[in-house]
This record gives structure tokens, sequence and C-alpha cells, in this order.
């Protein structure tokens, strides 16, 4: 694999608290890369480190091979969590000064901007301050004061935050676009929906050790056998001797007790009157592996 | 004649002037058709009331013993009725001068003196110490207080305002912190030093287009200390770096802008501290407490304006103070930008003194 970015044994500590210990792993070129964990997990704390903003106690964090300088930021995009904006400037004016900070001409500033905006659906508040716009429109500037020098690689921190759904899926696909341009993704997240449908590969930490590290189906196939995905009308009857159950309207993912055969679950369930519309057998689902790990310590 | 030149002014202004004069101190020879007299206060001022004349001035009997005499005016315009004052005092001087006949001595009465006050120090240095000395430290001080003060403020809220709304760590994936740091201080440098040329030349233009005259009869702009000028604006250059540099820290620790002013009123407080000893700042400018002060971070810079404007300190003095002015300078901006990179991404809570001293301590 072509790494972007090697993270070797990193540590971090805030006096005697312990933020992430021993954490490696690596993102390759042209990937969507995700870095699941639940709040103050470490990932936010990781990427300052990453990025230089924190300096790590331990391990080496390397971007196109080399610890994170100023000269690398004009090849980066950086969105971070927490969301900040001036809000007495313009929209135009913003993109205009954050080009002049990266150094990119004036003309190339406002035409990536006025593109950004337009693919984005914000060319009509180009002229408003910022203070004009709504979170979400705000969300959008920032993402493209990220994107406005066209990075190879983005950096982006809980880039759903906050999103509504329409907004949200705006941001997959362009992230997807993206990808297909070359551009490598590495984004943390806690919406785990998301990020199965996204993500090339991933880790998962929690309390700043890794939990599981791959490829999305590498990672599910890794949190034991294969699950049941099944769509139903009526009540789903409970049963913890023969499988645990995560449902989500009128769907539901089983985890077979170990030794218990699905069939002997699917007997079951018919026996108790429920009428199953769709049946597969599956890995675990990333949303069932997150849980699974990242509660597992408590 | 400068009364009788107050004299006539005042005449242009009125129609009628009556006098009741019961100690005969104004001589006859001031009467005219403005200016006349009676020889009761009633009848005077049953003129007054009749609008017959605009004021009565009256001078008791017993004027030598009360020092005080009367104006009585129908007009109430206070600035007016202020200026009658100085025409009864006029009327007085006027009379008295009638009777000197020497017009050396009438000269010498009517003067204006300056006298020129040299104090003679045990070196055998002599100072002026006339008005025109407080020129120069006045203005230095000014400048020191608006260009050091206003300006750290603006470095605050700068430093603060990005912190609270959350653009410093978009900032930071882009710029270093120090080049942040710098660039805030050149830019806010520019515009301080912008507004102050821009002061200085509308004072300049001011002066040229206003009374010069009664300004340069007043002042001897040549016999002014110029020479204290350049060590002064180095000690405002590094006194505005030093407060710039503490406010950066201060504005990268607070959590908000309004946390971060509170935090500030230390520094300020420590800073203006010679300002309750101004007094004995001045009356012995290189006595223990100026002395102790000029030394003390925090007073330093502006000890030293004031010290050079008021005194003259020797070549070393200067030498040593600018020395440890910019050590004081980069001691600051270290620590600044420590406190800075500590505290810009810590939202909603303050850095622990714990955390404070840590981050100092490290290299």
């Amino acid at each position: 694999m072509n790494s972007i970015i090697e993270i070797s044994n990193f540590s971090k500590s805030f006096g005697k608290q312990k933020a992430v210990s021993d954490l490696s792993f690596e993102v390759g070129k042209g990937e969507i890369f995700a870095f699941l964990g639940t709040n103050g997990s470490g990932k936010t704390t990781t990427i300052r480190c990453l990025l230089s903003i924190y300096q790590p106690d331990k391990g080496e964090m390397l971007i196109y091979g080399q610890k994170y300088n100023f000269e690398l930021s004009k090849n980066i995009g950086y969105l971070p969590e927490e969301r900040g904006i001036y809000t007495r400037v313009g929209v135009m004016e913003l993109f205009m000064y954050f080009g002049s900070l990266r150094g990119i001409p004036q003309k190339e500033t406002k035409d990536n901007a006025l593109n950004y905006l337009e693919r984005v659906g914000l060319i009509e508040h180009k002229d408003k301050q910022i203070s004009q716009l709504s979170s979400g429109m705000q969300q959008k500037v920032q993402l493209g004061l990220a994107l406005q020098h066209s990075p190879q690689l983005l950096i982006l921190d809980e880039p759903f935050k906050g999103l509504d759904p329409i907004n949200r899926q705006l941001f997959i696909d362009l992230f997807r676009e993206l990808r297909q341009q070359g551009t490598t993704i590495l984004y943390s997240t806690h919406v785990i929906d998301e990020a199965q449908k996204l993500t090339d590969r991933l880790v998962i930490i929690d309390k700043g050790k890794s939990k599981a590290y791959g490829s999305t189906k590498e990672v599910r196939k890794s949190q034991g056998s294969e699950n049941m995905h099944l769509s139903f009308i009526g009540e789903l009857p409970k049963n913890p001797k023969l499988f645990k159950s995560t449902q989500t309207n009128r769907t539901a993912e089983l985890i077979p007790v170990k030794g218990v055969k699905p069939t002997t679950i699917l007997k079951y369930l018919i026996d108790n009157n429920l009428e199953i519309i769709n049946y597969s057998l599956d890995y675990p689902s990333l949303n069932e592996v997150f849980i699974s790990l990242t509660n597992s310590n408590e | 004649m400068r009364d009788q030149k107050k004299l006539e002014e005042l005449n242009e202004e009125i129609n009628q002037i009556t006098v009741v004069d019961e100690a005969t101190i104004i001589n006859e020879n001031l009467y005219n058709e403005i200016l006349d007299s009676e020889q009761n206060l009633d009848a005077a001022l049953d003129r007054l009331q009749k609008n017959e004349t605009d004021i009565v001035l009256y001078f008791p009997d017993n004027i030598l013993e009360t020092n005080s005499y009367k104006i009585f005016t129908n007009n109430d315009e206070l600035f007016q009725t202020l200026g009658y004052s100085t025409y009864g005092s006029s009327l007085i001087n006027q009379s008295a001068l009638i009777t000197v006949n020497d017009p050396q001595l009438i000269s010498l009465l009517t003067q204006n003196f300056e006298p020129e006050t040299i104090v003679v120090r045990d070196n055998g240095v002599q100072d002026n110490i006339g008005l025109e000395r407080l020129i120069i430290p006045g203005f230095s001080m000014l400048i020191f207080f608006l260009s050091v003060f206003i300006s750290g403020q603006y470095m605050l809220q700068s430093v603060a305002e990005e912190k609270e709304n959350r653009m410093i760590e978009n900032l930071l994936s882009i710029v270093s912190a120090r080049s942040l740091i710098f660039g805030k201080l050149l830019g806010l440098s520019g515009a301080v030093f912008t507004q102050l040329a821009l002061w200085a030349s509308l004072s300049i233009l001011f002066l040229a287009i206003g009374n010069s005259e009664s300004i340069s009869s007043a002042i001897s702009i040549s016999s002014l200390p110029w020479q204290t000028v350049p060590i002064n604006l180095v000690f405002i250059l590094l006194g505005f770096l030093f407060f710039a540099a503490v406010m950066t820290g201060v504005g990268g620790v607070g959590t908000s802008y309004k946390d971060s002013q509170s935090l500030s009123s230390i520094f300020v407080i420590l800073s203006v501290l010679p300002i309750y000893f101004i007094t004995i700042l001045i009356s012995d400018p290189n006595g223990v407490v100026a002395q102790i002060a000029s030394y003390f971070p925090f007073t330093s810079a502006m000890m030293f304006v004031l010290r050079n404007s008021i005194s003259e300190l020797s070549a070393l003095e200067i030498l040593v103070g600018v020395t440890i002015n910019i050590i004081y300078v980069l001691i600051a901006g270290v620590l600044a930008e420590k406190l800075f990179k500590l505290g810009a991404i810590m939202y909603n809570r303050k850095p622990k003194i714990g955390e404070i001293l840590h981050v100092l301590k490290s290299n």
C-alpha cells in the first residue's frame, strides 16, 4: 500500500490522563479512511498531534513520509471538530482571506470559491455575511475553506456533526467525488452508518486504544460469525439464550449466541409468529462491531 | 497695553457701564461716553432695570478690607458675565497705572514675565525645568499609553475573539503559532504607528494653521529636549512589544474575550503602578522608587521614557535599559507563545496553574 499517513506507536497524555496509547495505523493513497471512536476516545487528540497542533509524547506520525510542517499544509485540507468562523465578514471575503493565508493567487481563490459555492448550493449567498447563514450553510463554507486549495489529503474531524440528512448526503457525495479525483480522506466520526457506506478502511479506537483496524469487511469479519439481517412485520421476540438483537424499526440484526445455528433462531422466530419479509446472513454490521468493541471494557 | 486692550474689547460688546465708586479708586480720566458713574447703588440699579446701562460695577468703601466688589448685570449668559469680572479688575489696574508717570515702571507693571527655572545639580549640570520641559515627557507618556495599552487591548481582543469563535484551530493548521502571533504583532504595529503618525501630522497641521505666534511666544520650541525623543521611541516600541506579548498570552489562556479582559486587568494594574507614585518619580527621577520601577518588567519601559524625558540618563543607563527591555520582550514573547499554544484550542476551560507552570517550564 502506498501510505500517505503513517502513525506508529503514538501516545499522548494530558497530565496524568492518558488520551491515546500506542496507536498505529496507515492511510493509503486515494482511500477514504474512517477513524471511529466514541466521544472522548482520542480521535481529535490524534488528529491534532498529526497536524502538530499538539506534540505527541511518543511514536511517529508521518504525512507523505515526513513530520507535519507548514510546507505540507499546501497539500492538506483540515476541518477541525470545533467549528469556528469569522461571523462579521462576507462569504467571499472569508475565502479570499484564507486564500491569501495559503498563498493562492486571488483569481484562483475566487474561481475555486465560486465553483465550490455553486456545487454546494450556496452561490446565491456568496455576498452575504457569514452571520446571515444557517449553521449548516456555515459548515459548508468551512468545508469549502478546507478544500479551497484542492488538497491531495483531506483531514476531517467529525465532518457530519450537526448536519441534517440532506447536507450529510451532500457531504458523502462530495467525498466520493473527491476520492474519484484521487484525494485521500481521513475523517473521524462516531456516526457509524455513514462510515459503512463510505469507508474503504478504518480504525476503531476506544479510550485511546486501537480496537480494530483494516478494511471495513475485514473488521466486520474479525468480529464473529455471520449475523442474521432481517426485515419483518410484527414484534421481534427476545430470547437471550439464542441471540442478541439490534433493532431499527422493522429491520433487525440478530447475533447468534455461540454454538446456536441461524436455522434454530429462524425456526424460533417463525414459531413465535414473526412475519419475515427478508432474510440474509452477513458479517456483523459496522454499527454492531463498534458497539461491541466500545462497550466491552465498560 | 493688555488691560487697555481688554477694556476696548469689552466696550465693543456693551453700550453702557455704570460705576458706583464709594471707595474712590477709579481714576476720573477713564470715564467716557460708555463708562459713566452714579453716586449711589440704588440709582445705578434703577438704571440697570430700565436698560439704560448694561453693567453696574459697585466698588464699596471697604473694598481694601474685603478685597471684593460687585458686578450687577441683567445679562445671564455665563461666558459674557465671566468677562465682566476681568473688566472690573482691569478698571482698577488702569486707575492705578494712570498715577504712575515713569514709562519704564508702567512697562514693568504691564508686561508678562516668563521666569526660567534652572536646577543646578550636584555635578554642576544645569537643568531647565520650565513649562516646556513637561511637553516632551507629557507627549511621550501620552504616546506610550496610547500605543502600549490601547494596542495591547487590540491584541488581546484579536487573540481572544479568534479563540472564542473557534477560528484559531483552522488558522493553526495553515500557519504556525509563532507566525500567527508575529503576523498579528506586525499588523497591529503598522496600524498603531500609522495612527500615531496621523495624529502627529494632524497636530503639526493644527499648530501650523492655528495661532502659532502665541504658541511660539509661550514655548520656546527650539529649547525642547528633542534629543530625548529617539530614545523614548525605542522604549515605547519595546514597551509596546512587551505588552502585546503579555496580552497574547492572556488572550490565549482566557476562555472568552470578557474573561481575558478580566485577566489582563492584573497586568494593566501592574503596568500603571508608577502613576500612583508620579509625584515622587517626577521630583526624584533617579531615586530608589524610580530605580526599582525601572527594572521591574511591567513598568521598565514606561519608567525609562519618563526618566529619560525629565532627567539626563547616562549612556550606560540607556544601554542597560534598552538591553533589559529587549530581554523582557524576548522572555515575554517565548512565554506568550507557549501559553498561546497551550490555551488556544482549550475551549470552555482555562488551563490549570499546574498546566501553565508545566508548559512554561517545558523546552
